[in-house]
């Protein structure tokens, strides 16, 4: 044996080259991991800072909507003003302190308008856009994991999609009063074909992983497997098609009034907002009752667009560093 | 060791495919396990092993033939009697324990789903007993139920995928492949741990494996599977030391042993299928000597007499 | 023998999750020319990390810390873009991956997968590039190369898809070739045959390879040289015959003791007490040591150099200190040692 490097060796301890007592539960430290999946999520989506910015955004928005008509100087939405020296109707206001964003073409204050039609709008977006996730998720998880339906249901979805929205709303406000629950009404029983199938696909990808079939030799009924298996996987991009819904559930309304399905005219909506303000574009002067109202839906939109994306980089695992 | 069989498996079939040209996955395949042996599957990737697996454990179903526990059909349609009873007595252990575990449950629901599934506990602090004691036996601390699987080692995954069959209280454990993705070191602490259950626990294991080396150290009886067809079976040293089907003898000499001095000029010998020619002459399974089994036709079986005789 | 490949106490870290992970901790190795190295380790030792960064194929959140990666005059180490690595990578330096199934692109045909590296490095055209595909596919042992040249990878079998990656790696005749647990993945009748296709190819290109694997059989048949690596660092290192039938390092005696060929029916397998370190804190001393029953006090406070046993074998132990005391190798392996004389 050659002799070693002396500088290391040569000043250490004669001592020290005695056998040490072996404790057999130092052997057992590991290496504990402190990861917990939603922080890790929290993290990465504060990273995004315009994401961050517009959560904050809409957040501010939808407190402000709710809280709105119990500030003091609002006016009410569907009132006619009335000029008090000469009792003609205050139409076609420009922007003022009485009303800040001016009046419609019969003296409405459109200020308190624009706030009750995005109170309507969101109202619409959110009940269409809870009622997509509960039944979406839970025919199409049926669908993806019960190998027996997903014929039966495939046939069903095939004929289902392929009847235009359009029709069916048509059909619907024909033959119910036009009103905000037929259209939400409506909007429902076709939203909700996307999300299902989306989910089906995600289901057929993952139930036959281990995991799964270790759970259908212990017997775990169907149920439970969805609910504690498959679905807590599926949550990161359940929550983007969710905050993808609203936006496009506004947007159909919107749609739809500009077509003249939409709310009747005493409801106020962005939809029936915009629609109003379209028929003004042409003057220069009256420009604004269609600006304010496209900003409001244009910010709402944008919005819940880029955060949905944020969360969905963010809640995947992928991305965790 | 009784001489009871717990598991019958008679001219078993499983096929994947349309029905005018199916495949067949595991073609007539007969053996049968006893009471509190250890009996090995043995066979190469697309062989059959892991359907056979699944077959018992009905995952996937049967196209042909029987398999019976404790004397009982249990393949095809049974009533929820039995099917209770054998999700109850037989258990599985799988391959890779990062996919075997579902993250985002606690190891303690894990551990408790079967216990759930066949509500076999009194009160809520029955149901944590049972677990805590559980983890004991499989080496894990108690305080690991609190903890996600993500949080934990290969080893020690295995560990949980293990405790979460004991708790049935199983009779025969199937057991796919246990340590095939597990580092070398670990494996022998997971092997140990599977015989130290048998013996404690007088179970019956099913071992599925492709590693030769492994399977020899912890079976009693071998079987070797080719393409959905058993080739042979014996007692796992007879295999080792006098094997006779070719497949088998193929096999055996591709283990690389550690062993610098052999290994080094050994040159593979493959199998080579064309060597039987079973076009008129199809073969059997047959008996060579006591409990010693060979796929073979008649040609074939003169030929290894000869052999084991000279 | 010619040194070509010489890294010098090479240092790589980790950014994960804000914290820092040293993956590998000074460990130094020399490749000779024309020679098979293997690096033995499990999962969590380094043995990936440490042959990529000879690639330049380091995650994003990786870095060389310190150290050096020495070949033919460069310091690889030092190579911060892309450009710089163009000439090394698959020139020089190729690699085999493990997974067969990912390593080739599903929608190119394999004939033009191997043209694409015969071209990437020599200006030819396209009909001499096709003989020479077709002298590759034959090499690495692919019936009816003319058919097979046409066909997808999904056509292929799991070892025939290796064959594949191989012959994709060797065709630019190539100096160095890493493989990473290349039949991990692989039947054990196809293992063997792809290690000696490997033989086979080193002998006719003469190429030095350096294999990377958890199994000692694969390296008995494979290796001239073997290298032991433990928690980033190389712990033994010597020629075969002397890893297999002269260990000193108790990390050695350990993976030695727990082959399942060495077990006995009925009683136990050696079973390595606890888990590897936690690499993202700093380890005092050797890296063994808490799972060691035979460690030393000084184990626990300073790390061991590496003490030179002959020429050619050298062990980072500290029993290996003429102070030490003399600790006898433990009975399995002396089991094993004979057991493996007495067959020759």
């Amino acid at each position: 044996m050659r002799k070693p490097i002396q500088k290391i060796a040569d000043n250490i301890d004669e001592s020290l080259f005695t056998i040490h007592t072996f404790d057999a539960s130092k052997a057992e430290q590991t290496g504990y991991s402190n990861y917990s999946y939603w922080r890790s999520t929290w993290q990465m989506f504060l990273k995004n800072k315009v994401a961050f910015f517009l959560m904050v955004l809409i957040c501010i928005l939808l407190i402000f909507t709710l809280i709105q008509p119990y500030l003091p100087y609002q006016k009410l939405p569907t009132e006619i003003y009335l000029d008090e020296t000469t009792n003609m109707q205050l139409r076609n206001q420009h922007p003022s302190i009485e009303h800040w964003f001016g009046t419609n073409s019969i003296g409405q204050d459109l200020w308190s308008r624009i706030w009750s039609g995005t109170r309507t709008s969101l109202f619409i977006g959110f009940i269409v856009g809870l009622f997509e996730a509960v039944i979406g998720i839970l025919i199409g998880a049926i669908w993806g994991y019960v190998r027996k339906l997903d014929r039966i249901i495939t046939e069903i979805y095939n004929v289902w999609n392929n009847i235009p929205t359009t029709i069916i709303l048509v059909l619907l406000t024909y033959i119910l009063r036009p009103c905000l629950s037929t259209l939400i009404f409506a909007m429902c029983i076709t939203g909700w074909l996307g999300m299902a199938r989306f989910v089906r696909n995600l289901i057929v990808i993952i139930r036959d992983r281990e995991y799964n079939l270790a759970s259908r030799c212990l017997g775990t009924p169907t149920g439970r497997i969805i609910y504690k298996n498959l679905l807590p996987y599926l949550v990161s991009v359940i929550m983007l098609r969710l905050a993808l819904a609203i936006p496009a559930a506004i947007g159909s309304e919107v749609f739809l009034t500009y077509i003249g399905l939409g709310l009747p005219v005493d409801i106020p909506s962005l939809g029936n907002l915009i629609n109003e303000g379209r028929i003004l574009m042409m003057s220069p002067d009256l420009r604004y009752q269609l600006f304010f109202p496209a900003i409001v839906l244009s910010v709402v939109t944008i919005s819940f667009y880029v955060i949905g994306n944020a969360f969905a980089d963010a809640a995947d695992p992928r991305n965790h560093v | 060791m009784t001489q009871e069989n717990l598991l019958e498996v008679k001219n078993l079939v499983v096929t994947f495919g349309k029905k005018k040209n199916p495949f067949y996955a595991v073609n007539n395949v007969s053996f049968n396990i006893k009471k509190g042996e250890t009996f090995g599957l043995v066979g190469e990737s697309g062989s059959g092993k892991t359907t056979i697996g699944r077959a018992i454990m009905r995952i996937n179903k049967s196209s042909g033939g029987d398999i019976l526990f404790k004397g009982k059909k249990i393949n095809g349609k049974i009533n929820k009697e039995l099917d209770r009873e054998v999700i109850k007595k037989i258990q599985m252990i799988f391959q890779d324990p990062m996919a075997s575990l579902n993250e985002r449950a606690k190891v303690d629901y894990i551990i408790s789903e079967g216990l759930y599934n066949l509500k076999n506990y009194g009160s809520e602090a029955d149901r944590k007993a049972i677990v805590e004691k559980t983890l004991l036996s499989v080496g894990l601390l108690p305080e690991f139920a609190s903890r996600f699987p993500h949080e934990f080692s290969g080893g020690q995954r295995q560990r949980i995928g293990i405790a979460r069959t004991l708790v049935m209280e199983p009779e025969l454990i199937l057991a796919d492949e246990p340590i095939s993705a597990l580092d070398v070191s670990i494996r022998a602490q997971v092997l140990n741990l599977l015989n130290e259950l048998k013996k404690e626990l007088g179970l019956t294991y099913l071992f599925i494996a492709h590693d030769l080396s492994v399977v020899r150290f912890i079976t009693d009886r071998v079987a070797v599977i080719h393409k959905g067809k058993l080739v042979e079976l014996a007692e796992t040293e007879e295999l080792y030391n006098n094997a006779i089907h070719p497949y088998t003898k193929g096999l055996l000499s591709a283990i690389p042993m550690p062993n610098p001095k052999t290994e080094r000029n050994k040159k593979a010998m493959p199998y080579n299928p064309s060597i039987h020619d079973y076009t008129n002459h199809p073969p059997s399974w047959v008996e060579i000597k006591p409990n010693h089994f060979v796929l073979a036709n008649e040609a074939e079986i003169a030929s290894y007499r000869k052999e084991i005789n000279s | 023998m010619k040194k070509i490949l010489e890294i010098q106490d090479l240092v790589i870290k980790f950014n994960l999750r804000g914290k820092t992970l040293t993956a590998i901790r000074g460990a130094s190795l020399d490749l000779y020319k024309g020679e098979s190295l293997a690096i033995v380790g499990e999962s969590g030792s380094g043995k990936s990390v440490f042959t990529k960064s000879c690639m330049g194929l380091l995650d994003q959140n990786g870095w060389i810390d310190s150290g050096h990666i020495l070949y033919n005059d460069f310091d690889l180490g030092e190579f911060k873009t892309e450009k710089e690595w163009l000439n090394i990578r698959g020139k020089k330096i190729a690699m085999v991956f493990q997974d067969p199934m990912t390593s080739l692109n599903p929608l190119k045909t394999i004939g033009k997968q191997v043209e694409e590296a015969v071209l990437l490095h020599r200006k030819l055209k396209k009909s001499e590039a096709k003989k020479i595909v077709l002298s590759i596919l034959d090499d690495v042992g692919i019936p009816e190369p003319e058919v097979r040249y046409k066909q997808y990878p999904f056509e292929f079998s799991g070892g025939m898809r290796q064959r594949v990656v191989i012959a994709i790696a060797v065709a630019c005749n190539p100096e160095i070739l890493i493989c990473d647990e290349p039949t991990t993945a692989l039947d054990v009748t196809i293992q063997a045959q792809i290690m000696d296709l490997l033989k086979n190819l080193q002998e006719k290109y003469n190429l030095s390879i350096i294999y990377i694997t958890h199994d000692l059989g694969v390296v008995a048949h494979v290796a001239d040289r073997v290298a032991v690596m433990y928690a980033g660092d190389i712990v033994e290192i010597g020629l075969s015959d002397e890893i297999f039938f002269d260990p000193r390092h108790p990390y050695t005696w350990a993976l030695l003791s727990s082959l399942p060929q060495l077990g006995i029916k009925g009683e136990d397998l050696y079973a390595i007490q606890g888990t590897p370190p936690n690499l993202f804190k700093e380890i005092k001393g050797d890296a063994f040591a808490p799972r060691n029953p035979n460690a030393l006090e000084i184990d626990f406070i300073h790390k061991p150099p590496y003490f030179e046993i002959t020429d050619t074998h050298k062990a980072k132990t500290w029993l290996l200190d003429p102070r030490a005391p003399k600790v006898p190798r433990p009975a399995l392996i002396e089991k094993l040692i004979l057991e493996g004389n007495e067959v020759v």
